[in-house]
């Protein structure tokens, strides 16, 4: 396998931050409560996360180690405002939604953890492919947890009511509920990454 | 100290940097914010006052602040193709509970129309007051009117405090802003001898009467996402 596809696709999987690493679950859990709003909060997060990857991978050799956390931060804020005014101006109900949880992404682990360990040591292609890789890990589990969510506790999918309302369970709306279809998720990535390494021993 | 001073200008020179950037997109975007802020406004008081296009925040323009425990929150003259056309003012006051009421009055000193935006009173039975059957009935009254449940508004059975608290908070909201049109917009005047401001308002909801079961019921219920 290609060095930068295996890059690329260790975050959808086998190195999923949400199912694998299980960082940045605050803002996960928080808004999944319909697909709009995983969606919404995947693609910020991954913009975000790939505009920081790439400037802090172009500009490592230019930020002294000592005060590399602040200078990470203000690089991350910078692009965290930018997608909160602009979703701000352009999808002002999906801004609402969302609420706190954007501006909150400058403290999002993910976000920290990869700049870090990642990015401040690669270069800008890597960088980019593995910003991909997890921020698309990130956006497909929050739209599952999302999907499960919004069926079973307000009985639409996508906006669109399909469940009449004696058969939702309200639970899968509140926060209880969306810590459980995350433990679900879990155990479920685990297993799967499970059968795949054990395939890849037997050969 | 050379380091210290080294990274200082390092430092600095990132932060100049962002804020360049940001200053540019936050020009680029700051319009657009505005203008989806306001449509926003102007969506949720053409709830009440569907005839009007836009609406001018005047808050701080000498409406009044409430009589008694109603407060007046907010204020906003109502223009239809740049001439006021009246007047939405949102008021908070007791009723079995609290409740935050939008109201609408037009030139003539008449309701146009109110909303019940948010209210604590029992579910079922003082939340019923949101309903068009007892928000409805305010329509077209004049606000010179008493406002007095059983004499000219009619109350919903088993919530009377919460029907006089609403009326009260309406009566207050529409004579400030009948006052407020006819001062500064060439509104009607009130007429001679009537009631100005509703300083009895305090004692609508003082009256004993246990019309409603316990307040204590309504707490807020559904608790919010986790916030962390």
């Amino acid at each position: 396998m290609n060095k930068y596809f295996k890059l690329f696709t260790n975050g959808l999987l086998k190195e999923n931050p949400l199912l694998v690493i299980m960082i940045g679950l605050c803002s996960s859990l928080a808004v999944t409560t319909n697909i709009w709003n995983g969606i919404g909060m995947g693609l910020a997060m991954t913009f975000v996360l790939l505009m920081s990857e790439i400037m802090i991978s172009g500009f490592r050799k230019l930020i002294p180690n000592s005060i590399r956390i602040p200078v990470f931060i203000i690089i991350i804020a910078a692009f965290t405002t930018i997608v909160d005014l602009v979703m701000k101006a352009y999808t002002p109900a999906l801004s609402k939604a969302m609420g706190v949880f954007i501006p909150l992404i400058v403290v999002n682990c993910i976000i920290m953890g990869r700049v870090e360990s990642f990015s401040y040591k690669r270069t800008v292609p890597e960088s980019i492919l593995d910003a991909l890789g997890m921020g698309l890990g990130y956006t497909w589990v929050l739209c599952v947890i999302s999907i499960i969510r919004e069926f079973l506790g307000a009985g639409s999918f996508f906006g669109m009511v399909i469940l009449p309302e004696q058969y939702r369970v309200g639970f899968f709306s509140q926060s209880p509920g969306g810590f459980f279809v995350f433990g679900m998720l879990i155990a479920i990535a685990f297993a799967v990454n499970k059968a795949i390494e054990g395939r890849g021993g037997a050969k | 100290m050379k380091t210290m001073i080294k990274l200082s200008f390092v430092m600095a020179a990132y932060a100049v940097v962002a804020c360049v950037a940001l200053a540019f997109v936050y020009i680029a975007t700051a319009p657009k914010i505005a203008a989806a802020a306001q449509e926003e406004l102007n969506a949720s008081l053409r709830v009440v006052f569907s005839d009007a296009s836009t609406f001018e925040d005047v808050t701080a323009d000498g409406v009044g602040s409430g009589a008694g425990q109603i407060a007046i929150d907010r204020a906003y003259l109502a223009k239809k193709d740049g001439t006021t056309v009246g007047m939405v003012i949102q008021a908070t006051g007791p009723t079995y509970k609290t409740s935050t009421v939008l109201v609408a009055v037009g030139m003539d000193r008449r309701i146009i129309g109110i909303k019940l935006l948010a209210n604590s009173d029992t579910p079922g039975l003082g939340t019923k007051t949101a309903e068009p059957g007892f928000a409805g009935q305010f329509a077209s009254k004049s606000v010179d009117d008493a406002f007095a449940v059983k004499a000219d508004v009619q109350a919903i059975s088993g919530a009377t405090i919460s029907s006089r608290g609403v009326a009260a908070i309406v009566r207050v909201a529409g004579r400030a802003a009948g006052n407020y049109l006819a001062a500064k917009a060439g509104g009607a005047v009130a007429p001679e001898g009537a009631a100005s401001g509703g300083s009895d308002d305090g004692s609508t909801d003082a009256d004993s009467g246990a019309s409603e079961d316990d307040a204590s019921t309504d707490a807020e219920s559904g608790a919010s996402e986790e916030a962390n």
